[in-house]
């Protein structure tokens, strides 16, 4: 799915995981890291690649938009590791995995508020810190939901659609987009987050065909440009799996 | 004498602090509001919020401005107790059940991911950039330190530098942000906010190794844990660092031994504090702590005599006396 954005952000992309891996075989022993927890490639590019996509779309990818796609990958590996904490309350072996999992995770979200400072990006903390509370808030609410036996994936889905969200407007904020370029493309990647979500969760999509509606409706007004190609072919490729096809725009008068 | 009663010039700011800390969680989830509660009452020495609202002193403004500043630097500090909890499998701290005893490790961990973030929200609300930088910094540090000990653990070639380093990361460095930042906020000269961070970094330092001793002779009920929790964790601390330097072959033999069980028994742990108890290494731990009491001292020198550094005077000599 994230195929052609990862090809047309390739040195960009490539920049930025090699970074994230620097960080972490530095401090926390990357290898540890990477064999104990594999995460694919696309679910680790997809927040920077949401959001360089969006800068582009609006006008460029400059700096900043690269630097918090980085930060965004910081973020999204973190909350990631804190996500997948083993039960570390057996063997030694396995109680030390958990405590390097929650010390690289701590390290990741450390970084995360350094470059922040460091690239002088305060104006984008707000923000941030704002995204970073409402994914625990909703990992906790999560964790309550399966140890009472209730439905816990509506959490998950909430995770992603606010994280991407999140990135397509940061990236368009950064590319100086104007104001209704910028909430467009929070709203597109807060339905393509949550469309993402119910494929990852497998959760039952008829609940949710409105944001598959929303996020077409939104794509239409963006100026015609490759980027929102790569927005439509994202969108596509995730309603295959449904049998989805891009509604007509008369769909909605009918 | 308790820190309590050192901390009486400021008990309404600290009051004030509480009362935010408790407002800033209104509008969050009842699951995550609870057990943030229960974190919140089972008390603690607000000693971050505590140098922030002194060191501002220094400087010029209202006080009522940096009770947000303190209270998130104690939930810098909540935040860091959360993810240690998980992190050393303890089931007690200040006495009270800890919240991943009661609510889960998961909890624990997001609650904790969840003030942080909340405290960062806080403190970009000052729009100041040093102490950003500042506490940038020593997040970072302070991840890094934590790595390091849990990667050390159980490794008993660890000289005094290495320990040193290790709790300057872990402890004082956040403790120096807060004196710093408190100045700086307040709108204090630059030299005196330096001079207060350097004061925070010694009291720090002071105030960890005094914990450190703790853990082989307080009372359990006063401390609120278990003693012997850092030897069950396999972490290297000053007492027993002095016990490998200067103490015979046998101690060092026997030690190595019932820590390197598969499976430490409580009664094992409290055989080897006894053991440390009972030598030098008591004294000498708190010979190196009275040292930086003297460094936070000298740094009180250069601010202006005034009642706020005599607080500040009298809780550097309070730190290496307390019993818990």
């Amino acid at each position: 799915m994230l195929k052609q954005a990862i090809h047309t952000f390739l040195p960009e992309l490539t920049a930025i995981e090699s970074k994230t891996h620097r960080i972490l075989a530095k401090n926390a022993g990357f290898a540890f890291i990477e064999d104990n927890y594999p995460l694919d490639r696309e679910n680790r590019l997809w927040l920077p690649a949401c959001c360089l996509l969006s800068a582009k779309l609006v006008k460029d990818v400059n700096i900043k938009a690269v630097q918090l796609a980085g930060i965004l990958h910081l973020l999204n590996y973190a909350s990631r590791l804190h996500w997948i904490l083993p039960d570390g309350e057996g063997k030694s072996a396995d109680r030390q995995k958990t405590q390097m999992t929650i010390l690289a995770g701590d390290l990741l979200y450390s970084q995360v508020y350094f470059d922040i400072c460091r690239y002088g990006l305060k104006q984008y903390l707000a923000p941030l810190t704002s995204l970073i509370k409402s994914i625990h808030e909703e990992m906790a609410l999560m964790d309550h939901s399966r140890k009472q036996n209730r439905p816990m994936r509506r959490h998950e889905i909430k995770i992603y659609a606010l994280a991407s969200g999140s990135a397509c407007f940061l990236g368009a904020h950064a590319a100086l987009g104007s104001k209704f370029l910028t909430e467009k493309l929070r709203e597109i990647g807060y339905h393509l987050g949550v469309l993402r979500g119910v494929s990852e969760t497998g959760e039952a999509m008829d609940e949710y065909i409105s944001s598959w509606k929303q996020c077409w409706d939104h794509l239409r007004v963006l100026p015609a440009s490759p980027e929102r190609d790569i927005f439509s072919g994202m969108l596509l490729c995730l309603g295959e799996k449904w049998g989805l096809q891009q509604p007509s725009l008369l769909e909605g008068c009918l | 004498m308790n820190i309590g009663q050192l901390f009486k010039p400021i008990e309404k700011e600290l009051q004030k602090v509480d009362d935010y800390l408790i407002k800033s969680f209104q509008d969050t989830h009842e699951r995550l509001r609870s057990g943030f509660l229960h974190m919140l009452k089972a008390g603690g020495k607000r000693m971050r919020p505590a140098f922030t609202i002194l060191a501002s002193r220094y400087g010029g403004v209202d006080s009522e401005s940096i009770i947000p500043l303190a209270a998130a630097f104690e939930m810098v500090h909540m935040a860091s107790l959360l993810h240690d909890d998980v992190i050393d499998s303890s089931d007690t701290r200040r006495g009270e059940p800890t919240i991943r005893l009661l609510f889960g490790n998961e909890y624990s961990l997001y609650l904790g991911d969840f003030l942080f973030a909340a405290a960062l929200n806080i403190i970009d609300g000052y729009k100041n950039h040093e102490i950003n930088n500042l506490l940038a910094v020593a997040s970072m540090e302070m991840c890094r330190g934590e790595i390091e000990e849990i990667a050390s653990s159980h490794c008993w070639q660890q000289n005094m530098r290495n320990y040193l380093y290790r709790i300057k990361r872990k402890t004082s460095l956040l403790i120096a942000v807060c004196c710093q930042a408190g100045a700086l906020a307040a709108g204090a000269e630059h030299q005196v906010a330096k001079a207060l961070g350097r004061y925070g970094h010694n009291i720090g330092m002071a105030f960890q190794i005094t914990d450190d001793i703790l853990d082989f002779v307080a009372d359990e009920k006063m401390l609120g844990k278990p003693v012997g929790t850092d030897l069950l964790q396999g972490v290297m601390t000053l007492p027993l660092i002095y016990v490998f330097k200067y103490g015979d072959d046998s101690t060092k033999r026997e030690i190595i031994k019932v820590l390197g069980q598969k499976a430490v028994s409580r009664e094992d742990v409290l055989g080897i504090v006894r053991i440390v108890a009972g030598t030098e290494a008591v004294n000498y731990s708190r010979g190196i702590a009275g040292k930086f009491v003297g460094k936070a001292l000298q740094q009180l020198e250069q601010l202006p005599d005034n009642t706020t550094t005599d607080t500040l005077r009298k809780i550097a000599h309070y730190i290496n006396t307390r019993e818990y």
